[in-house]
């Protein structure tokens, strides 16, 4: 939490010994895992930048409160690399159309987006551990067939009435939340 | 609504969201969800829900100017505190650079190449002496080489992974190595766990700095098992007693209930805050 802290404050204050400390710190790692993943010098550049514009944004709505400043901020990075890799996919299927958007909407976007998987896990973690280990699979591309022998059941029919009840709890959580709807208005 | 209803209502949103339609039950379906608003919002949500939870995806927002919190958020990004923060970013990253950045220049590469060699030569030298000497009590305690996860009991007997963690288990780790570099590729199902292997096999023939190295990468894969990494390098530190590295490794181990023995990760920084 303290180093969250300092480097919260740091950024928020325009410190440049602090921003340049975070470069040094974590830069090496978000640029290995971009240019593992199909991406370049300069994706990797922007990915940093919006990242901790992200957690600026955040932290002036309500403080951020996060056990590891280096986790968190490395998830967020992932993330905006996931959605990077998602555009250009898009595009493609598209013949290549493209509609410019200008920074501030694409960050914009991304930080509503980012906000709302947030609320997601949040109700996710909310659920039983069975629900959890039902949906986690289903959700990650599992067939019924492949968790029924993963996770031992009895027959396909109970999968598929576990994933539609579990199913059901996490969507009647999300749809509850004020902040959720408010992301949709 | 009654549990037929539902039931037929979700199966009908599952074949639509699977691509299992033909295409005119696609049209009627589309023609039903632009007259029913619930419905709509049902397919949008379970849609950004398989999105959001699969790492190889993404759940996009559409780009609309009437949603008033992405306004507030842009305005929140062209303030003028936030602006000025957003060039510092920019001028530290060019600076980061500049100095981080190698030269191309053949002369200094070679010069680099060296430095590197000089490092690894000193720390294969130095390795071996330190693990002779030292093995901590926390690192007998928790180390958990001989059990690490296992893929036999899930019935795909076919997958090469398995003879990989034959080999391992017969302490063949060279052999162990060489067969999962060269069978499991990058794209395959089981690399995490190739990698979990691999990285022991290196520890245990004394290369830590092959082992770090292939558990950056699984940290780095993206997948369920990326934080098995961090448990990994944490015994790692522990053997050669490197405390400061082990703490800083559980920090990010305890950052995440979720991660790879979160509580065994607990009992371990209790006892090292007491010593």
């Amino acid at each position: 939490m303290e180093e969250t802290q300092k480097y919260m404050n740091g950024l928020l204050n325009n410190d440049r010994v602090i921003v340049a400390s975070i470069y040094d710190s974590f830069f090496p790692k978000v640029k290995s895992f971009i240019l593992d993943n199909k991406g370049e010098e300069e994706d990797v550049k922007d990915v940093f930048h919006d990242g901790l514009m992200y957690l600026i944004v955040k932290h002036q709505e309500s403080p951020l409160q996060i056990r590891s400043f280096e986790a968190y901020f490395f998830t967020i990075c992932k993330n905006i690399w996931r959605r990077t890799l998602k555009n250009k996919k898009t595009r493609v299927m598209n013949d290549n159309t493209l509609h410019y958007i200008d920074e501030d909407t694409d960050l914009g976007l991304f930080i509503l987006e980012q906000k709302r998987l947030e609320i997601y896990q949040e109700k996710f973690h909310l659920l039983s551990p069975n629900c959890k280990e039902v949906l986690g699979s289903y959700f990650n591309g599992m067939s019924y067939e492949e968790i029924l022998k993963e996770l031992d059941y009895t027959s396909i029919n109970t999968v598929r009435q576990r994933v539609f009840k579990c199913r059901a709890k996490i969507i009647q959580l999300i749809k509850e939340d004020r902040r959720y709807r408010k992301l949709n208005k | 609504m009654s549990q037929t209803f539902e039931n037929k209502r979700q199966q009908e949103i599952d074949a639509y969201l699977e691509g299992k339609m033909s295409q005119d039950e696609v049209i009627a379906f589309e023609e039903k969800l632009a007259k029913d608003s619930v419905l709509k919002e049902d397919v949008l949500l379970q849609r950004s829900l398989h999105q959001s939870f699969n790492e190889d995806d993404w759940s996009t927002i559409p780009n609309e100017a009437d949603n008033e919190e992405l306004q507030s958020i842009k305005s929140a990004l062209r303030n003028e505190d936030n602006t000025a923060i957003s060039s510092t970013i920019r001028s530290v990253e060019t600076h980061y650079l500049e100095v981080n950045t190698p030269s191309k220049k053949k002369g200094n590469t070679r010069f680099y190449m060296r430095v590197a060699i000089a490092a690894i030569v000193l720390a294969l030298l130095t390795l071996p002496f330190l693990m002779q000497v030292n093995t901590t009590s926390h690192y007998v305690q928790y180390a958990n080489w001989e059990d690490l996860p296992s893929l036999r009991t899930k019935g795909d007997t076919q997958a090469k992974i398995i003879e990989g963690e034959s080999l391992y288990l017969s302490q063949k780790y060279k052999e162990t190595i060489q067969y999962l570099e060269h069978n499991i590729a990058v794209n395959d199902p089981y690399y995490s766990y190739a990698l979990i292997y691999t990285g022991a096999s290196y520890f245990q023939t004394d290369n830590l700095e092959k082992a770090h190295e292939t558990y950056d990468l699984l940290i780095n894969s993206n997948t369920l098992q990326s934080s098995y990494g961090y448990w990994y390098k944490l015994l790692l530190y522990l053997k050669i007693d490197d405390t400061q590295k082990a703490k800083e490794i559980l920090e990010l181990i305890l950052s995440n209930q979720d991660h790879y023995n979160y509580s065994e990760a607990k009992k371990l920084q209790k006892e090292l805050e007491k010593e």
